[in-house]
């Protein structure tokens, strides 16, 4: 089940929304909590049954390692030693294995078959939630929770296949708070608001431009210099929007039940520098690997030549993080080289090079990085790259009519031009308008925590959800759905 | 403006364009899933995927022609006089087998009296995935549930451009014919430059591929045909193969798939030609497919081909095993021995269709 999707929207959400409150109304707190949980572990099936398993085992597993963490005194570090490396042995298994098989297999010169195993829905997010929550418990920065507290908190179902990766601290709390037993007109106003730009993020935008790009790395062979560049320039954008709009709806979704999650996405386009990009790009992976990761390897104490080594570390293990094939960790690290140059130069001088001219830099690095990330492996990537400098001409007429979507063909009646040119300007025009509404306007995360309600911004959202929503019918997929 | 009034205005203005889309595309209904147009409101055929669903649902019919968008210039009135029946089209043009067993498969279920299907198995279709769908189907419509029917209800392509069209229609009173529904040849010219344009000559293959390499596939593909030719032995199957252009023939030569496509030919005799209720044709072995003028394409021929198919299959009987020996001396003298460089100009063969792509001074 999608957030994109009409089941979700008309009855999912609505049903959800209206049992957890009635049976807060009736004085049944933890019937709520269970009956979220359940709506939860539906969600998850739906997406894929065969993963339940998985997810409840790794709950009932961290929850029953949490409580032995927090009941003995002598054997904490232990035990939780035991239970990371529980949860990396699973998420290895699952996610890793065929691919360290495989390259070792490949060092020794020998064949290996891939053993057929499914990849459960939201593995990296669950299980890096529930390290944290260990090594806080180890760290007596847990509490006591209830089995109903702790498996909601590990299964909600707005993050529990894509993320943020919430902590057990910001999310139990605020399922215990007596006020947040009531519907609530002010969050249900922002969170239906904020899923309704999402959505239109995702289908409107996103999928249009993901149609483009999919043309693209079908065709790399036909793609001249103009249409690489679309294609790459695309990707990028596609993923703003499709994370954006994900973002926006596990938020928003998350406002209905009174639960604020914490920001994952913060205008990352807008940054300046690689380092101010990754404060704004999924903010909670960042704050995971620092947190769990960067201090415990000794964080920026150690002088500048361990600080980046430790840097390094961090952007290689969140490249594998995103998958499990080289083009990811080229792509981590070619991340992690630039944040140790930011860093090398940071410690030079202070000087800063204008915005325009800073973000310009920043937005092109980030352009590149993504091909690898997109690419199916690195040959592609520079297959892609070649094109780049395969020769002027026009815009493949292929790639740009993936961008005659239905509104845009209603303008075809006042614009008379030749077919081709046309949709050569909707492309040009489509990019342009994706490029500068991720670079300049407000993002709606931080619109949400300054949200007044006025009837223009009421009446906007009206059409933009009615217009998402009858932009759903068509197959699509989250990109950040199988990390 | 209160939190409370804002909620209410945004469920309740939503709910409203919802019920207003909802409305719209249920009355006029252009893809014909609860009714056939009615009042003034004109159907406009313009979308086989979405519509061929309703017309199966709503039409009338006692015969079926169904295929890939070779089939999509075939004159439905053209097998009602041949053929003394009333036809329904069900193309999809970028189909793939499982598109047609779809669409076959709820064609039975809404009219089990079908007398006669016509079913184009194209040699490409055949060696591809079953499921090997380049164009999406959509399945909702394909079955009588109503709780998928959202994608339909409240869907902006067919809000804005099925509907649109229709409403366009009734407003300038523009009729559409359903012998013309679907039809694309009045868009090209069929002639030799244009046949060409598009191909890009495959390199000789450097690896001989097997002739069985397809088998599974192809096992698989004729599974399925023969499932629904078993489920109804009351209906004559008029099976064809269409005939691809000679530029077909020069792809597998040089990619080395041409020993599969032999065997495939071959099994399309044998494996079907021992059903009572199966007419099988094959179309390739036509000296009409030397001549690049009948084409637009590597497969797609002209209006008169069709015809052509359709009035031999109602004048004659299908091949039987013993047609297997004419078919392989018709491709060991005539495709074995064709001078394909003939057929390429001298520019074309200097700028290959993938050169022209990118060559916009071209």
């Amino acid at each position: 089940m999608l957030f994109n999707s009409h089941f979700f929207i008309f009855l999912f959400l609505p049903l959800s929304v209206i049992g957890y409150f009635l049976l807060h109304k009736i004085g049944k707190p933890q019937f709520a909590k269970c009956f979220l949980f359940a709506m939860s572990l539906w969600f998850y099936a739906a997406n894929d049954i065969r993963s339940v398993p998985v997810l409840i085992l790794s709950i009932l597993v961290n929850y029953y390692l949490g409580k032995q963490i927090l009941k003995t005194s002598s054997h904490k570090k232990l035990l939780c030693i035991i239970g990371i490396l529980l949860n990396l042995g699973v998420l290895g298994v699952f996610k890793y294995l065929n691919f360290f098989m495989e390259n070792i297999s490949f060092v020794f010169g020998q064949t290996y078959t891939p053993i057929s195993l499914i990849l459960p829905l939201g593995i990296s997010f669950f299980t890096f939630q529930q390290i944290s929550y260990l090594v806080d418990c180890k760290n007596d920065g847990a509490v006591n929770y209830s089995l109903s507290e702790y498996a909601l908190f590990a299964s909600f179902f707005p993050y529990v296949t894509s993320g943020p990766i919430a902590f057990h601290s910001e999310i139990i709390p605020q399922l215990r708070q007596e006020k947040n037993f009531k519907p609530s007109a002010c969050n249900l106003s922002r969170g239906l608001t904020a899923f309704a730009f999402g959505l239109f993020k995702k289908v409107v935008v996103a999928d249009t431009l993901g149609a483009a790009v999919n043309y693209g790395w079908s065709n790399i062979d036909l793609l001249n210099a103009p249409s690489a560049l679309v294609v790459i320039l695309s990707y990028t954008l596609q993923l703003y929007f499709d994370f954006a709009g994900y973002s926006d709806m596990a938020s928003g979704i998350a406002l209905c039940f009174n639960i604020n999650l914490p920001i994952n996405f913060d205008s990352p386009y807008k940054a300046r520098n690689i380092s101010d990009f990754w404060k704004r790009w999924h903010m909670t992976m960042t704050r995971f690997f620092t947190r769990y990761v960067y201090i415990p390897l000794g964080g920026s104490r150690n002088g500048l030549a361990k600080t980046c080594l430790n840097t390094l570390i961090i952007f290689l293990i969140s490249g594998l993080w995103h998958g499990a094939a080289w083009t990811f960790v080229l792509w981590g690290l070619l991340h992690g080289i630039a944040m140790v140059i930011s860093r090398l130069i940071s410690a030079k001088t202070d000087k800063h090079l204008p915005y325009p001219l800073a973000w310009l830099l920043t937005f092109i690095f980030v352009n590149i990085c993504w091909v690898f990330f997109r690419a199916p492996d690195i040959q592609s990537a520079f297959n892609l790259f070649s094109r780049l400098t395969s020769g002027f001409g026009a815009i493949s007429s292929e790639l740009t009519q993936n961008f005659l979507t239905t509104e845009v063909k209603l303008f075809r009646f006042f614009i008379p031009i030749d077919d081709s040119l046309f949709a050569t300007l909707s492309c040009v025009i489509f990019i342009l308008l994706a490029t500068l509404g991720a670079s300049f306007p407000q993002n709606m995360q931080r619109r949400l925590q300054n949200f007044k309600p006025t009837k223009a911004f009421c009446y906007s959202t009206i059409v933009i959800f009615f217009w998402a929503i009858i932009s759903l019918s068509g197959i699509s997929t989250f990109i950040y759905f199988n990390f | 403006m209160s939190y409370r009034k804002y909620l209410k205005h945004l469920i309740l203005g939503v709910l409203s364009l919802i019920l207003l889309c909802i409305g719209t595309i249920v009355v006029i209904d252009p893809a014909f899933q609860y009714h056939m147009p009615f009042g003034n409101i004109k159907a406009v055929y313009s979308n086989e995927r979405y519509q061929n669903s309703g017309m199966t649902k709503h039409f009338e019919y006692d015969s079926v022609i169904v295929g890939s968008s070779v089939t999509s210039n075939f004159r439905v009135s053209w097998f009602n006089e041949l053929f003394d029946c009333k036809t329904l089209k069900l193309s999809y043009p970028g189909g793939c087998l499982s598109d047609f067993y779809t669409a076959l498969s709820y064609a039975f279920e809404k009219n089990p009296n079908i007398e006669r299907v016509f079913w184009s198995l194209d040699p490409k279709i055949l060696m591809s995935y079953y499921n090997a769908e380049s164009t999406p189907m959509p399945d909702y419509l394909y079955n009588d549930s109503v709780l998928d029917d959202a994608k339909y209800v409240l869907n902006k392509d067919v809000l804005v451009e099925l509907c649109g069209e229709s409403v366009l229609a009734t407003i300038t009173g523009q009729e559409y014919s359903i012998d013309e529904a679907f039809t694309w040849d009045s868009q090209y010219d069929f002639d030799s430059p244009q046949a060409l344009w598009g191909y890009v000559r495959p390199e000789w293959s450097e690896t001989v591929i097997s002739a069985d390499a397809y088998d599974d596939i192809v096992n698989e593909n004729l599974d399925k045909i023969t499932s629904i030719i078993e489920s109804h032995p009351e209906t004559e199957f008029y099976l064809f193969t269409p005939p691809y252009s000679i530029l077909y023939w020069d792809r597998v030569t040089r990619d080395g798939t041409y020993p599969a496509v032999l065997k495939l030919f071959d099994r399309l005799v044998t494996d079907l030609t021992p059903y009572e209720n199966v007419n099988y044709y094959c179309f390739a072995p036509e000296l009409y497919i030397l001549d690049l003028n009948n084409y637009i394409d590597e497969v797609h021929f002209s209006p008169q081909i069709n015809r052509k198919i359709a009035e031999y299959m109602a004048t004659y009987d299908g091949v039987d095993e013993s047609s297997i020996l004419y078919m392989h001396t018709f491709f060991k003298d005539i495709i074995e021995n064709f001078d394909y460089e003939s057929l390429f100009p001298v520019i074309l063969r200097e700028k290959p269709a993938k050169h022209r792509v990118l060559d916009s001074s071209y």
